[in-house]
């Protein structure tokens, strides 16, 4: 299928015709791209769309010729009337880097950690010959300023570390722009980043791509990313181009089975009221909500509870505090979601409650019974263990590769020898009884984790984590890693489990969106503090505290209208100093 | 939620084949790997197989002029005979007997104490931690071969001596690599999920900690292996190996040293060649296990 | 909203209090490099001390009633043993036996050679210096081509050099060097005649052998080897590491050439983890020469070592050990504080 672009005239600065990709392995021989085609013309952003397996970054790379020897490429890319696979390594060297450059997805170590910033950007520029050296270390002091790092003089002395994440990605940017190349191929360029720093990676690109002709080619699985900044866009699935054609099209009316499937299982968000939100913010009458300290007295029991709860972390020999003063309740049979960005402090509460990391002031309490979190456990501490379950983030590392399913799920029953659980039919029993109520086969249970999919592990970590029937699940972004539609089912399994078993839950994530669809109740932190507190339903859609608004604005809606409206009051926000003070701050300790 | 069917999740893509297939499939597709097993099989039935059917008499000394220092191809003593009188070939064999003994159980040994040592290090962690490691510091900063010599100075070396001693000279390497191994597992989802739950701290090792890390102990352990045959053949080179009438390759190459300016080659180049022969044997196995057990750097 | 909503407030207030809850832009000391450096101290200090814990305990395995009977010699009567070890301090209760013996060493004494009218530190100091040229020729030339032949091999991953030159490593390797020794001696001493293979007779100095280098081609070689084979094992697995990283690619999308990738962004950062390794390295290499020295009678520290063990001369092989040990604390502390200080990273801290 050819990507259908408006007939302008304008010759495509990118053509890729009937591209295939295959990996031969010592375990055989794996298709990665069928027959796919595609054209970019100048100043166009394409965004090519899937989730992980669909072929999509082993076609960027395709076109970089940067795949690894074990790649079998054939059909044609033509870049600027130039076929690049025929182009020999040497004559690949001098296209990469000044016709067609590249971004990565993990701007932390894409840059060479012992060459100096400015260096880095520098040798682009003289490895094409653009410039004398002396002109190539102005020209990359201009171009670190172009993309907006503050003081570049003294950044391209620097060395990466001395950079944030956002700020890599800028430099990475930088490179990809010194010779101002026809083509940018950017590869997940904000998928590591937070969202409120992709936001403003996405507009420096959108930027970028109105203020010259270069053309862009996003490789992305964040629909909000391609409501944002994409022209056109193609739908990739088990290395199939499946659809593909403007935007608003394929995002509003998809065609093709896969694409509909695709943007049905992407978590919404209710329009938030971007108009009163604004008002008030330009009015000065924006608020800082105070946090509940309890729920009002609905004569709800606290599964668990956060009372002036601080926590110290401890890296590097180094001890700061990673969470001020919580105070949270989170009622019995309820889902609160936490949210916050990295380094807000969310993933450290939620070891606290499962007793991995002490309180280091304050309480928490399960049942009304403390949590301590003591290397050798009492019997009174082992009880209160058993109350709560968990599940991580990470399918790849949830579970021992050593131990079978069946193995990994009664582990809990063997560490507490629950009554009526102790016996070994008995424990047969309740694995089968669990794999069914994650909705996995039971032959499952001698499997070994290796051979089950992402999406698959974490239901087996739910099923471990509810096998002692707790009172409270901490569930530690148990979906991030996921493909949207693999979310979909896992989120699926764990509110039907939930209804079933009547647990609380508390729901810590980055995606306001899933938090959005899975809570009763939201919980916003922000540099170890809990800055706002509410009902999911009204948080949504006009959150009180200048952080929440701020972070609420930054995600992108996979709607383009919705997202047209936030990008808007996002741009009208950050022209208030306030808001930007505030919602600045200090960088994480 | 508003989702109805969501699209079938991409199946992982090397899940047919269990995972010791697999493993032994990396391992089989490894020629280095599988020369160095052929050989090794072969070097032990030479060395355990071979006298029963080349019987030779290795205890009697003789100082018959007849039977002393005959060259190779000497009828009835293919490869010769030594200034004792004794065949070279019977020699050989019972030689590897040692070599081979003190080096698989010496490795061994030293694997163990490595595993225990590194894993209990890695998972407390702290200030227990750190003195069980300047223990490895302080071990390391010894030479083993100066220390062997010293120890064969003061007891006398017999083989169950050599395996204790060289056992204890090696354990430091794997106890640094399963240390770091340990701390790595330590912080995984699945020990973190045991921990939460109640799960004890022995539970954590027993079960999670030195199950993973058996793949670098198995490799190591090959390494080790290959490094005692070496050092056995060091010590004894330096004069303070096992006693006669008991004898290993180093002891056998070293006599015949003294030979060298009479151009007696069969009295060197055998028990040289067979020691060569043998640590490459078990550095290909190591390095195909390495090949076979390290995700790093593989395809995904 | 579920609770009471705060009183309205501007937010530029709000802002101060909460946007820097502790904002003290001062670096703690906890993290920093110097505290990275005292800490790597202690730890070294701890270290040596159970380096003597450890010496002075095979002390007393190898001579329980103390060294009167072998200083004096076995014309001693027990009486006479007695009143030395009673003067040396040889009776008293071991803990301050082992504090007296940390004192001596302090103060640089290692005791006396039962078989040399000398002390151990005479003895060490006439033969040190040689081994440390005859190591230090070999560690430099090992290096010189291992590190190239390292990186050579990682950027030809697979193919037919870095096999042959993998297989030919690992034939180095298992080779015991005494036997790779033997075979130069034969070669290029006996049936050549190129060079000695035995170093000159009597005790010669440095100056002597660095004016007549010809004696050291051979142990030289034959000390190389291994170490050769050793070190182009880690440059190789090294720069392998390096070349998959992320920063790698970045430089190969700014056409950036495979060589020169290598040559400008994967050396310097490869060469880290080998410089970690050299500290760690130099009981080996002393291991090694003693092999060496002994297989060409080159009279350095490893042939004295060797004798003394021929002789029972525990304070002699006791005080090379130490000697040894010591070193080696020195040098993993002097090769973790460079590693430091060529990381932009932790250097950083430095200012």
């Amino acid at each position: 299928m050819t990507a259908t672009a408006p007939t302008t005239g304008v010759q495509p600065v990118l053509t890729v015709e009937h591209l295939n990709v295959q990996f031969v392995t010592d375990e055989g021989t794996y298709p990665a791209v069928n027959d796919s085609s595609f054209e970019i013309r100048p100043g166009e952003v394409l965004a090519l769309v899937g989730e992980s397996g669909s072929g999509k970054s082993v076609t960027s790379l395709a076109i970089l010729g940067l795949l690894p020897g074990t790649a079998r490429v054939t059909g044609r890319i033509t870049l600027a009337g130039e076929s690049l696979l025929d182009a020999g390594e040497a004559r690949m060297n001098v296209i990469r880097g000044a016709s067609v450059s590249m971004l990565f997805q993990e701007p932390m170590t894409a840059l060479n950690p012992t060459m100096t910033v400015g260096a880095q950007v520098m040798e682009v520029l003289t490895n094409h010959r653009i410039c004398s050296k002396a002109e190539a270390a102005k020209r990359a002091v201009e171009l670190l300023g172009r993309v907006g790092i503050p003081d570049p003089e003294r950044r391209a002395k620097g060395y990466p570390h001395e950079l944030s994440g956002g700020q890599r990605q800028r430099v990475v940017i930088a490179i990809a722009l010194a010779c101002e190349p026809k083509l940018i191929v950017a590869d997940e360029p904000t998928t590591a980043l937070d969202v409120t720093v992709q936001a403003e990676i996405l507009d420096l690109l959108r930027k970028l791509a109105r203020e010259s002709a270069t053309a862009f080619l996003l490789i992305t699985h964040n629909m909000g990313v391609v409501a944002d900044i994409a022209d056109h866009v193609a739908v990739m699935y088990n290395g199939d181009i499946v659809e593909s054609g403007p935007m608003k099209q394929v995002l509003l009316e998809p065609a093709a089975d896969y694409s509909q499937r695709l943007i049905a299982a992407i978590p919404k968000m209710p329009a938030a009221h971007w108009d009163d939100i604004v008002t008030a913010a330009q009015e000065g009458t924006v608020t800082v909500p105070a946090v509940p300290a309890s729920l009002p007295a609905d004569d709800v029991r606290p599964a668990l509870q956060f009372d002036n709860a601080s926590i110290d972390y401890v890296r590097g020999g180094r001890a700061f505090r990673a969470a001020h003063n919580i105070t949270l309740t989170i009622p019995e049979k309820e889902i609160v979601g936490l949210v916050g960005e990295s380094g807000s402090g969310k993933s450290t509460l939620g070891r606290c409650a499962l007793g991995l990391i002490p309180a280091a002031e304050g309480t928490v309490t399960v049942l009304g019974h403390p949590v301590h979190a003591r290397s050798l456990l009492s019997a009174e501490d082992k009880a209160v263990r058993r109350q709560i379950g968990v599940i991580f983030q990470d399918p790849g590392s949830s579970l021992d590769p050593r131990m079978t399913i069946a193995q990994c799920i009664e582990e809990p029953l063997l560490v507490h020898s629950p009554e009526g659980l102790s016996g070994r039919q008995a424990r047969q029993a309740r694995v089968a009884e669990l794999l069914d109520a994650v909705e996995l086969p039971s032959h499952y249970a001698m499997r070994y984790p290796h051979e089950l999919s992402g999406g698959q592990r974490q239901r087996v970590g739910l099923a471990r984590a509810i096998v002692l029937n707790p009172r409270v699940l901490i569930a530690d972004e148990p979906t991030s890693a996921l493909d949207v539609s693999v979310q979909a089912h896992v989120l699926d399994a764990l509110r039907s489990l939930q209804a079933a078993y009547g647990f609380a839950c508390l729901f810590i994530s980055h995606d306001l969106a899933v938090v959005n669809e899975m809570s009763h109740r939201v919980a916003v932190m922000w540099q170890g503090h809990l800055v706002e507190v509410g009902e999911t339903a009204s948080l949504m859609v006009r959150p009180q505290h200048p952080y929440t608004i701020r972070l609420l604005a930054a995600v992108p809606s996979p709607d383009p209208r919705e997202q047209a409206r936030r990008r808007e009051a996002r741009r009208k926000l950050a022209t208030l100093d306030d808001m930007a003070t505030l919602a600045d701050g200090a960088p994480p300790a | 939620m508003t989702t109805s069917t969501p699209a079938p999740e991409l199946a992982p893509r090397l899940s047919t084949a269990s995972p010791a297939t697999r493993a032994w499939r990396r391992f089989r597709s490894n020629k280095l790997a599988m020369i160095g097993t052929t050989i090794v099989i072969l070097l032990i039935l030479f060395c355990f197989a071979g006298p029963l059917v080349w019987v030779t008499d290795q205890v009697t000394v003789s100082i018959d002029l007849a039977i002393i220092n005959k060259p190779w191809g000497t009828p009835g003593h293919p490869l010769g005979t030594n200034n004792l009188g004794y065949d070279i070939l019977g020699r050989l064999m019972k030689a590897g007997q040692t070599s081979l003994i003190i080096g698989l159980l010496a490795g061994l040994l030293a694997t163990l104490i490595g595993t225990c040592w590194g894993a209990i290090a890695g998972y407390i962690g702290g200030p227990v931690d750190a003195i069980m490691m300047r223990v490895v510091d302080a071990g390391i900063a010894l030479p083993a071969t100066f220390l062997l010599l010293i120890l064969s100075a003061i007891m006398h070396p017999s083989i169950p001596l050599m395996i204790v001693v060289i056992g204890l000279v090696s354990w430091l390497v794997p106890a640094r690599l399963i240390r770091a191994e340990a701390i790595t597992i330590k912080t995984r989802d699945y020990v973190l999920a045991l921990r939460a739950v109640g799960g004890s701290h022995t539970r954590a090792v027993a079960r999670h900690i030195i199950p993973n890390t058996i793949g670098t102990m198995i490799v190591n352990a090959t390494f080790q292996v290959a490094d005692a045959i070496l050092l056995v053949a060091y010590i004894s080179f330096l004069g303070m190996g096992v006693e006669p009438p008991a004898t290993d390759w180093g002891a056998m190459l070293t006599k015949g040293i003294d030979y060298t300016y009479a151009g007696y080659w069969w009295l060197i180049f055998p028990p040289g060649l067979l020691i060569v022969i043998t640590v490459c044997a078990f550095n290909f196995i190591g390095d195909g296990l390495r090949d076979m057990f390290d995700v790093k750097g593989r395809q995904s | 909203m579920a609770s009471n909503r705060a009183a309205p407030a501007p937010t530029a207030v709000l802002a101060n209090v909460l946007a820097k809850p502790e904002a003290t832009k001062r670096r703690p000391f906890r993290g920093s490099f110097w505290w990275y450096l005292i800490r790597r101290l202690l730890q070294a200090l701890f270290v040596v001390l159970l380096v003597t814990l450890i010496v002075f305990t095979l002390m007393h395995l190898a001579m329980p009633a103390g060294p009167g009977a072998g200083i004096l010699g076995l014309g001693a009567t027990q009486e006479q043993i007695d009143a030395f070890n009673h003067a040396h301090g040889f009776d008293l209760p071991i803990w301050q036996q082992y504090f007296n013996y940390v004192t001596q060493i302090l103060q640089g004494d290692f005791g006396d050679s039962f078989k040399q009218n000398m002390t151990v530190g005479q003895a060490i100091a006439l033969r040190l210096p040689k081994t440390i040229l005859l190591a230090a020729l070999c560690m430099v030339i090992a290096l010189a081509i291992a590190l190239p032949m390292g990186m050579f091999q990682a950027t030809r991953r697979g193919r037919l050099a870095d096999y042959a030159l993998t297989g030919v490593n690992f034939v180095i390797y298992s080779t015991p060097s005494f036997f790779m020794g033997l075979l130069l001696i034969v070669v290029f001493a006996q049936k050549l005649q190129l060079l000695p293979a035995t170093a000159p007779a009597g005790v010669p100095t440095v100056a002597y052998l660095l004016a007549n280098p010809r004696y050291l081609v051979l142990p030289v070689i034959t000390g190389s080897l291994g170490t050769l084979a050793t070190f182009s094992r880690y440059m190789r697995s090294a720069t392998i590491d390096n070349l998959s990283e992320d920063y790698v690619r970045t430089a190969r999308a700014k056409g950036t050439s495979k060589s020169r990738v290598v040559v400008r962004h994967v050396v310097r950062n490869s060469l880290t983890p080998v410089i970690a390794m050299l500290g760690y390295y130099l009981p080996v290499m002393f291991g090694g020469m003693l092999v060496v020295e002994q297989l060409f009678n080159y009279p350095g520290m490893g042939l004295l070592f060797w004798r003394s063990a021929q002789q029972a001369d525990y304070p002699v092989l006791l005080g090379c050990v130490l000697i040894i040990a010591l070193a080696t604390v020195i040098g993993s502390l002097l090769a973790d504080i460079v590693q430091a200080l060529l990381d932009p990273r932790t250097r950083g801290q430095l200012q």
